[in-house]
């Protein structure tokens, strides 16, 4: 895992924080995203420029495990929201505010998944109501 | 683990989308799952009950919860609320309007709800569309400044923008944006190049096409001054200044043109007010956006009554504030008590209530809702030293000269239920949108 540091792709993403994941939505390409598990926890800290090295450093301070467990998963991510183009090289200079997770955090590493969904079209089509899983919601069906 | 649960995500992937399937997304949005189309399939399907916001409505729907003070009341309202629909399946159209900004407010509180994820599903899926929404809204107003015309939005998207900030707060079906009069040929023409269909709507132009967002282009803000040289010519310099004190707001896809927040809140009324079609399909949302309005920062209730009372609307503002007088609670009753106790002029009055005794006999209906189609005819009052029965003449001649030929009587109440009778079987918009020769 290197030093390196990433920015929110403003330009052509949108982001809310919901209660337990983050979504993203590509608002030219229209694909979503549904960010759980520790995601939510990590996400300020991660598209405000801080070292991913860091993040790993006070994460597994958080769940009590060595850092080094929490790079490999760490670093997964990143490469993946990288390559979708959610996340974007930041300026070293940006990765100089102390990390704060702040968020409900459970007994184990809860994983960092997430969901892509293409075609949004569909999507929106469901009854956000009687057509979805009542467990889960919209876009679950 | 992480690989395993990549891998998972990448197996639950759907097609790849394109550029295609996200305008169609969009359109979608707006045409088929829009919750209040939602609602209104909803009623047809089960035939719900209809929450029409007079205020005996108005108690039964989610609008005090969200016009409440303070989480404890809100949360007071929601569980009202959530005892009278418990299965959700019959819900009206305000209500659905509601849900997402009155949950996001109350969620932390009610976790147990058997719904609670179903709710956040309706947030976030609102959230998508307008995010949607304000993109294409963006990439239409750089596509007019790029042209030369400056522009601004309102009614959904600006209040999204630059009122309630969070984009799964409110629904917003299409983009309307206005413009000064004198680019509306340039505006027309640089609108066509996307969205090629193009309808008269009877209040602004109307651009689709290429499976778009619908936009509206508006460079009046309301029919009325269709009927006025005078005023005309007041509101596009009024409508010239709101577009050159308009802010500009970041978002993501780029950036939007928004009027001041006393500006926007003159726009939207306005407008819908004009429309008694639009108010009914409106549910009472207007009520949570006055109020988002007059508590964001800048607002000035004091310049809002003067505007309303510069530009003629008393009337028709005090006639849709009325019935909420005793029901809404501050600081929103403030504002109302304000635009009621607005001087009006007393001739103005004397006519509204002729119009509403015409209307009586010319159909029950109209006895409802007195500015129904009629808020037109109250244009033309102007001068106080005439009788009543040379205004309403002077309002008959005033409709012929502007909108065609009107049948007359002798006498002006005759003249205005004649005019009532038009309206009825035509709809002044109609009557506007086609003059007879």
């Amino acid at each position: 895992m290197n030093d390196d540091a990433y920015s929110f792709n403003f330009k052509k993403f949108a982001s809310e924080v919901f209660p337990d994941e983050i979504v993203v939505l590509d608002v030219i390409e229209g694909t979503y995203f549904s960010l759980g598990g520790a995601i939510p926890m990590v996400w300020p800290a991660l598209i405000g420029g801080i070292p991913l090295l860091e993040i790993a450093r006070v994460l597994g301070q958080t769940y009590k495990s060595p850092s080094d467990e929490l790079q490999a998963p760490l670093q997964a991510l990143v490469t993946l929201l990288s390559s979708e183009g959610i996340l974007e090289p930041a300026s070293p200079a940006v990765a100089a505010r102390p990390v704060n997770l702040v968020a409900r955090v459970g007994p184990s590493f809860p994983g960092f998944p997430v969901e892509k969904h293409e075609g949004i079209q569909s999507l929106l089509t469901i009854d956000p109501i009687r057509d979805v899983d009542p467990k889960a919601g919209w876009p679950r069906r | 683990m992480f690989s395993q649960q990549l891998a998972e995500m990448r197996a639950r992937a759907m097609p790849a989308a394109t550029k295609g399937n996200l305008l169609r997304s969009a359109r979608s949005c707006t045409r088929l799952e829009s919750p209040r189309k939602a609602a209104e399939s909803s009623k047809r399907r089960k035939g719900g009950e209809k929450t029409d916001v007079d205020p005996a409505g108005y108690e039964r729907s989610l609008l005090p919860a969200a016009l409440a003070n303070g989480p404890s009341e809100r949360l007071r309202h929601w569980m009202r609320w959530r005892a009278l629909h418990p299965t959700l399946d019959r819900l009206g159209g305000i209500d659905f309007q509601l849900l997402p900004y009155v949950f996001a407010r109350v969620s932390p509180y009610v976790e147990d709800d058997p719904y609670a994820m179903v709710f956040r599903g309706v947030i976030r899926r609102l959230w998508v569309s307008n995010q949607l929404l304000l993109a294409q809204a963006c990439a239409l107003q750089k596509e007019l400044a790029e042209g030369g015309v400056p522009s601004v939005l309102f009614k959904g998207a600006a209040l999204l923008l630059g009122v309630y900030r969070r984009a799964g707060d409110r629904a917003g079906d299409d983009i309307q944006v206005l413009i000064p009069a004198r680019h509306r040929t340039k505006a027309i023409s640089l609108l066509r190049k996307r969205r090629p269909s193009v309808v008269w709507s009877g209040h602004a132009i109307r651009f689709e096409g290429n499976d778009l967002i619908p936009a509206d282009l508006h460079w009046v803000p309301s029919q009325w001054s269709l009927a006025d040289a005078a005023r005309r010519r007041e509101d596009s310099a009024r409508i010239e200044r709101v577009v050159k004190a308009r802010r500009t707001i970041e978002t993501t896809g780029g950036r939007a043109g928004v009027p001041r927040v006393n500006d926007l809140a003159l726009l939207n009324l306005t407008n819908l007010f004009a429309h008694s079609a639009r108010v009914e399909s409106d549910d009472g949302l207007w009520l949570l956006d006055l109020a988002r309005l007059a508590a964001t920062p800048g607002f000035e209730e004091k310049r809002l009554v003067q505007d309303i009372v510069d530009t003629d609307a008393v009337a028709i503002f005090q006639h849709h504030f009325r019935p909420f007088r005793e029901v809404i609670p501050d600081p929103l009753r403030s504002l109302i008590e304000a635009v009621l106790d607005a001087p009006l002029d007393p001739v103005a009055h004397a006519v509204a209530a002729a119009l509403a005794q015409t209307a009586r006999r010319a159909s029950a209906k109209r006895l409802e809702d007195p500015f129904r189609s009629q808020w037109y005819a109250l244009r033309g009052i102007d001068d106080g030293r005439a009788r009543l029965a040379e205004r309403a003449r002077y309002i008959a001649f005033c409709m012929r000269d502007t909108v065609g030929t009107v049948a007359l009587s002798r006498r002006p109440h005759r003249q205005i239920g004649n005019l009532l009778r038009h309206s009825a079987a035509k709809t002044w918009e109609a009557l506007t949108a086609q003059p007879k020769t």
